[in-house]
């Protein structure tokens, strides 16, 4: 009798403990899926159905129909001699090399003498992420009144009087140095982050065994900060795409000094009543080739990157 | 007591030997000095310039450009500037004083629903095994690295068949994606929270909302901060998102570029006193913050 009571409870027991594993599962992904809901759903809106929005309205005409056309006009642009596609495309490629083989080393440099602690270090931190925090519009103001011929230097003479950016020859090379002279704040800001939490017990031991400063940024600093490098490489490679700079600002793509990036946001703002759905067609075949063309290319940067060894601490 | 003593002095002795430089690195050091304080000043002379002239009558100024004399200080301090900025400035009707009210919006709407649901996803995907968990943020560095080129006029077009085009609305919607890179920070920081702290909670029958609401969103608070900051000072320097989507609710960015062709022909020193104004939320908002940004921003590798 005890035997079939012990049995009965434990049974009821177990059923119970079940029924309580199941509320709690089912309070679990309560939980998770009331936190996702938003989240999931935006991301369903504005990145899956953007993005398959984009790639239909590649091979359509504004009204709907299916055509290649949008990928002639893509071509004709690209291919004419002074055609603005074509310019885009070639100074966007600057704009590359300038933030990877120039601004990304120096700005790592500058990271690296800050961290060493330079005299008057945190002046200089604050100083050179100035370019971050302030509006661009104030920025670009401040530096096109300074290089304008009847600004502070124009009377020095050095000023062409177009000025610097009012002709073709000076323009783009102007934009491009105001992108070095503004652009190492958030390289610096993150590298010294990363930098600082390198143990100081390497770099003691470094010293101790007689490493100088060359010596110890090549062999230590480098190989230690390399996963946070090839990160922000990878970064940079993808937001050349995606933000247009300060050409808007600058010259309004005016004087060749027009980049991919800002082709496709003038093409898109700029076009209003009849033309714009046109241009929409256009610049999302556009946008479709060069996803296509840098889809591999990221992948294979990715690819290399995580052949090297990370050193992990 | 007194081994405390010992391990501070090894310290200082430590902390002096990795300062301690030779005559060859004291010379590289002045020279970097040297190069710093000139970039620094670069960057930071033509502000002052500014400043002062934003002091200056419009037809002083003109004078004084056209005698190339900017560099001078004005005859009088004015502060005219400044007030006239929250009056002329003005772009299709929309004050000054309106631009930085739809600013403030952008900031704490946009950016402080971006931060709370980078935290909570970051936390939920970080701390909750379920199956697609490994899915969504195998999705989201995906999407982190390879990024769409153009599609801006699909998110027109999206947008205007949802009627989120120049809706303020839509802010709040799209700050809800939150799956980028302050997400991956998100999910690094709660992967080093331990776990012990919600089953304490669930000992004492608090449930998992208690748990995120009451013991890990106070624990994020300083990364979120850090990320709220900077995301604040981007939202409030940007230009092209309310130009685009936002047309009659531009923020002080995209105003002052609006208005630049008409106030640098017309009142060049009140633009210029507008620019200072439209500085200083960020300046001081970066100056209260700086020591929590400059030591809780950093990456790591891109795994997987």
């Amino acid at each position: 009798m005890t035997t079939v009571q012990e049995n009965s409870s434990s049974v009821s027991s177990q059923a119970f403990a079940k029924k309580c594993r199941r509320k709690a599962l089912l309070k679990k992904h309560a939980f998770i899926w009331t936190m996702l809901a938003g989240p999931i759903v935006c991301w369903f809106i504005f990145y899956l159905y953007t993005n398959l929005n984009m790639i239909v309205m590649a091979f359509q005409t504004p009204k709907g129909a299916w055509t290649w056309q949008n990928f002639v006009s893509f071509w004709d642009n690209l291919s004419a001699t002074d055609g603005s596609l074509r310019i885009a495309v070639w100074n966007t490629f600057l704009y590359f090399l300038l933030a990877n083989a120039v601004i990304l080393p120096i700005g790592t440099l500058i990271a690296y003498f800050l961290y060493k602690k330079v005299a008057g270090y945190k002046f200089f931190r604050v100083a050179i992420f100035l370019p971050s925090i302030i509006p661009g519009v104030v920025m670009v103001t401040v530096f096109k009144e300074t290089i304008s011929p009847v600004g502070p230097l124009g009377k020095t003479g050095w000023i062409p009087a177009l000025g610097f950016l009012g002709q073709d020859s000076t323009a783009t090379p102007t934009v491009l140095f105001y992108t070095f002279w503004t652009g190492f704040s958030s390289i610096m800001l993150l590298m010294s982050g990363t930098m600082a939490r390198i143990p100081t017990e390497v770099m003691e031991a470094a010293k101790l065994d007689g490493c100088g400063p060359f010596r110890e940024f090549r062999s230590l600093v480098i190989p230690l900060i390399f996963s946070t490098l090839t990160t922000q490489l990878i970064f940079g490679l993808t937001g050349l795409f995606s933000s247009s700079g300060p050409i808007l600002l600058m010259t309004g793509g005016a004087h060749k000094t027009t980049t991919l990036s800002y082709w496709i946001f003038e093409n898109v703002y700029g076009s209003t009543g009849a033309t714009a759905a046109d241009a929409y067609n256009i610049v999302s075949a556009t946008g479709l080739v060069f996803t296509v063309i840098l889809f591999p290319i990221i992948l294979l940067v990715r690819f290399l990157v995580n052949k090297v060894d990370m050193v992990e601490y | 007591m007194e081994k405390i003593g010992i391990v501070q002095t090894k310290h200082r002795k430590t902390g002096r030997l990795l300062s301690k430089r030779t005559g060859g690195e004291r010379a590289v050091f002045t020279v970097v000095f040297v190069l710093f304080l000139l970039y620094s000043v670069s960057l930071i002379l033509p502000f002052l310039w500014m400043i002062m002239n934003s002091f200056k009558a419009h037809t002083e100024f003109v004078m004084d450009q056209a005698a190339g004399k900017t560099l001078g200080f004005p005859d009088v301090w004015r502060l005219v500037n400044y007030i006239n900025a929250f009056k002329q400035i003005n772009y299709i009707g929309i004050t000054f004083p309106v631009m930085l009210l739809n600013s403030c919006y952008y900031v704490f709407i946009g950016g402080g629903i971006s931060v709370f649901f980078q935290a909570v996803t970051g936390y939920v995907i970080s701390k909750y095994k379920f199956k697609a968990g490994p899915v969504i943020y195998a999705i989201a560095i995906f999407c982190m690295t390879l990024p769409i080129i153009g599609n801006m006029a699909a998110e027109m077009k999206v947008r205007a068949q949802l009627g989120l085009l120049d809706n303020l609305a839509a802010v709040i919607f799209t700050s809800m994606s939150s799956f980028g890179y302050n997400f991956l920070m998100m999910h690094a920081f709660f992967k080093t929270i331990s776990w012990d702290y919600a089953e304490a909670v669930f000992i004492d029958g608090g449930g998992h909302f208690t748990v995120f609401f009451r013991i890990m969103l106070p624990m994020a608070m300083p990364l979120m901060t850090t990320l709220f900051i900077l995301s604040a000072i981007g939202i409030w320097n940007d230009y092209q998102t309310p130009m685009l989507y936002f047309p009659s609710s531009p923020g002080v960015a995209t105003g002052m570029q609006l208005a630049a062709f008409e106030m640098l022909r017309k009142a060049k020193t009140v633009y210029y006193a507008a620019l200072v104004i439209s500085c200083l939320p960020v300046l001081i908002l970066f100056a209260a913050f700086a020591d929590t940004i400059m030591k809780n921003y950093t990456i790591g590798g891109l795994k997987g």
